[in-house]
């Protein structure tokens, strides 16, 4: 392995030029370089969306502020909301699928690898036609302007009177793109994980991550399809006169509602179960033990997935539908807390009684457990609609999801960074620096949202560029130190990611004594993957090879 | 250092040479016979009931599913639905403005090429070459008369009934969800086309699964024309 790394680093670097070398990783369909370009694109994008976020935050420093002006927050909010979800969630968890699951299953890649790389590019585009509307979109007043339509851009906000020039077309081309893309890496993932997968793996046999995966790539087909056709409609709208959203022609501006969040909600989950797979990864590696409850996290997984297409309507309780359709979204998203409930308590069995190991990785295991949680019991709290009625659209919102997003999703992904980034790289991510960056992420990250939940409480409304009463300015400076802490924290991730990819300690194939095939092979694994394609009997095919004498296959 | 891969050669699946069934016009091929894909590749993976290719159209089948889902649920949303303050009788709806006669012609045109690109299969199947490509062509022909129809229909709905996509929602959501399954049957069209080349010169193995998986495509869209004929003109009219 050593001999390999060594090797490679001496040719690599001395004889083959930087232009070949980039012409490798432009015209490459191997898995595992796609699945690092995703990577890099999401913390390109992570890095542009963080500042977005951080001017909001210094608008919103003190009462009647005029640092940035309405215009330029709606389009901030719209494009920092845009950006981090379709530009740096998915493509993150869509790198980690990407790596990762063909070899958690013993294939040499994924079912079409040509597929696959047509899916990161469209995605990787579709960000920069987005950005693109800074230098060259048609705006309001005839100068360049991004979309400031929100996120979910509701009608008529879209409507050619509402919104002239040409942001919002690129807001829906861009998207639209990604979106094709993602349904590519969708279909890749599931002809892979069903026909690909190593003699013995079993659909019973298969890792967590990689049943979470499944169901995730199930959802992305049901739930980006629907937000292409609305787009569809939208540019019809838009450019030929149709009148899908336009109230005063017949149109509807609530099915646009209706069909962005029957996307909308199935995303959430799309974005959140990659995170509930890694957590699924990383907490019995590092407790020491088989995870607690293996067939009903994969049911739980499955009953999250199939519950998530019924409960879209929650984030429209506002809009006057009738009691009945209240009554049954409220009863769904109740319903849905049950499976994710069983996955907190699997993972906290887990847990107990285990030998605990605080490396990186679990710590923001543990940090996504305790604010995945938060977010969870807040999104309970706005299920009920009288609740919902009284603090929708109000910062309270905000924190929820942020805390559902950014500390559930986001910080079980760099987890898993953390995690993989051995077998990525061959070398360790500083560990020193890895507590430190846990350290300021967690205690930003709630000194940041946490006091949001009190400003919603108190009134404050979200997206509006400024407010008047100066009792409020307390916690949204709060937040806006936070978010100043958090950036420090991503400042020492990546200096952390420049380091270790210079100095890291050696890994070797698996620094953490790990079960699962993907530390089977080496460190990074070679193009094909595994030399011999690895005949597998139990969920922990490693720990058989490591105890012969005690396999886990006479217990499953 | 930053990532790479190891520096040991690309790993090569050892592919079977494809069975051609005349060795002469293998030269005439320009496709690549390494990216053609056989069966006869030994599968070093578990059993599965579907092939990973079979797995995959049948995935992004589903994705259209999606799609058209959503497009006729919008189109029954909108059902007699009209501009407010339009004067009863005055504005084109499905009633006044669309007819069966053309359309019954178009669908059977449409579903007895599901028929026909069966019959096609099953010719290549038992290595009648010939058939194959004669029921295929009859298949785009009978996919192309059905976008013809479609396209006359269109006419005298904007010249007769003046019904455009600007005129009242029924216009958008008609248009709308006529066009866009109008558009999945000129990519069924185009993609036989194609095909219908390649097998003209023998690229194909036999084992080949490119014409199974596009026949499947092509069922697909002739069931959604099903779902679509039953709402638009028997059920909403």
């Amino acid at each position: 392995m050593a001999t390999v790394n060594s090797y490679s680093k001496s040719t690599t670097s001395a004889t083959i030029p930087l232009v070949t070398r980039l012409h490798g990783w432009v015209s490459s369909v191997d898995h595992k370089q796609i699945g690092i370009m995703y990577l890099i694109m999401s913390f390109i994008f992570m890095v542009v969306g963080g500042l977005e976020a951080f001017l909001m935050r210094a608008q919103l420093w003190e009462a009647n502020n005029t640092l940035v002006g309405p215009e330029t927050f709606n389009q901030l909010f719209t494009m920092h909301g845009t950006t981090m979800i379709f530009f740096v969630i998915m493509p993150m968890l869509a790198g980690f699928a990407n790596y990762f699951v063909p070899l958690m299953i013993g294939a040499r890649d994924v079912a079409f690898p040509r597929l696959n790389a047509l899916g990161f590019w469209l995605s990787f585009f579709g960000g920069c036609l987005l950005y693109y509307t800074y230098l060259g979109a048609e705006g309001l007043y005839g100068a360049s302007n991004a979309p400031d339509i929100g996120w979910f851009a509701y009608a008529p906000l879209t409507s050619p009177a509402y919104s002239r020039g040409n942001a919002t077309d690129y807001w829906i081309l861009g998207t639209m793109m990604t979106g094709a893309g993602t349904i590519a890496f969708g279909v890749n993932l599931i002809a892979t994980i069903f026909t690909m997968r190593a003699p013995g793996i079993r659909l019973t046999k298969l890792p967590l991550f990689v049943w979470m995966m499944l169901i995730d790539a199930i959802l992305i087909l049901l739930a980006f399809p629907p937000l292409t056709a609305a787009q569809v409609m939208l540019l019809f709208d838009r450019y030929l006169g149709a009148h899908f959203f336009d109230p005063q022609s017949g149109g509807s501006a609530l099915l646009w509602q209706h069909l962005f969040w029957f996307f909308g909600h199935p995303e959430v989950y799309i974005m959140a179960l990659p995170a509930f797979g890694i957590v699924s990864e990383i907490i019995p590696v590092f407790s020491r033990k088989v995870i607690f409850g293996y067939a009903s996290m994969a049911a739980a997984t499955a009953a999250i997935g199939l519950i998530s297409v019924g409960v879209w309507a929650h984030h429209m309780f506002t809009v006057g539908m009738n009691d009945m359709v209240d009554t049954f979204f409220a009863a769904s998203t109740f319903l849905i807390a049950i499976p994710t409930g069983i996955k907190i308590f699997n993972w906290v069995a887990t847990l107990y009684g285990g030998r605990l190991q605080l490396r990186t990785p679990m710590l923001f295991a543990l940090g996504f457990l305790s604010m995945f949680l938060i977010g969870g019991l807040t999104g309970i709290m706005l299920s009920v609609v009288p609740f919902d009625w009284q603090i929708s659209d109000s910062y309270f919102l905000v924190a929820h999801f942020h805390y559902v997003l950014f500390g559930g999703s986001l910080f079980a992904l760099i987890g898993g960074f953390y995690y993989w980034f051995p077998k990525m790289s061959g070398r360790m991510m500083n560990e020193q620096l890895g507590i430190w960056h846990f350290t300021f992420l967690f205690v930003g990250f709630n000194v940041l949202f946490f006091p949001m939940h009190i400003a919603g409480l108190l009134g404050m409304p979200r997206r509006v560029y400024t407010y008047a009463e100066p009792e409020w300015e307390i916690w949204n400076q709060l937040s806006t130190v936070g978010a100043a802490v958090m950036g420090v924290g991503f400042l020492l991730f990546f200096i952390n990611i420049a380091h270790s990819l210079r100095h890291g300690e050696t890994a070797g194939d698996d620094p953490w004594d790990a079960w699962t095939l993907e530390w089977a092979t080496t460190s990074p694994p070679a193009t094909y993957n595994f030399e011999e394609i690895p005949t597998v009997e139990s969920r922990r095919p490693l720990w058989d090879l490591k105890h012969p004498d005690d396999p886990d296959s006479q217990y499953e | 250092m930053g990532f790479k891969t190891s520096r040991r050669s690309r790993f090569t699946i050892r592919v079977t040479p494809h069975q051609i069934q005349n060795p002469d016009s293998a030269e005439s091929c320009t496709l690549n016979q390494a990216t053609l894909p056989s069966a006869a590749v030994h599968n070093p993976y578990q059993e599965s009931r579907f092939t990973t290719k079979e797995s995959g159209i049948v995935a992004f089948l589903c994705s259209e599913v999606a799609l058209f889902s959503t497009l006729i649920t919008t189109y029954i949303v909108f059902l007699g639905e009209t501009i407010p303050g339009a004067i009863p009788g005055e504005m084109p709806t499905p009633a006044n403005s669309l007819g069966l006669g053309l359309v019954i012609i178009n669908s059977i045109c449409l579903l007895s090429s599901s028929g026909t690109i069966y019959l096609g299969l099953k010719a290549r199947g038992k290595g009648q070459h010939g058939l194959y490509l004669a029921w295929l062509a009859l298949t785009i022909l009978l996919g192309t008369l059905f976008l013809v129809g479609t396209g006359y229909e269109w006419y005298g709905l904007i010249t007769e009934h003046h019904l455009t996509i600007g005129t009242n929602t029924f216009g958008s959501t008609f248009y709308t969800l006529i066009g866009f399954h109008a558009f999945h049957v000129s990519i069924g069209v185009v993609t036989m086309c194609i095909l219908w080349g390649i097998e003209a010169r023998r690229c194909l193995s036999a084992e080949c699964e490119a014409p199974e998986l596009v026949s499947w495509y092509w069922h697909f869209v002739d069931a959604i024309w099903i779902v679509i004929f039953t709402l638009v003109y028997i059920i909403g009219r």
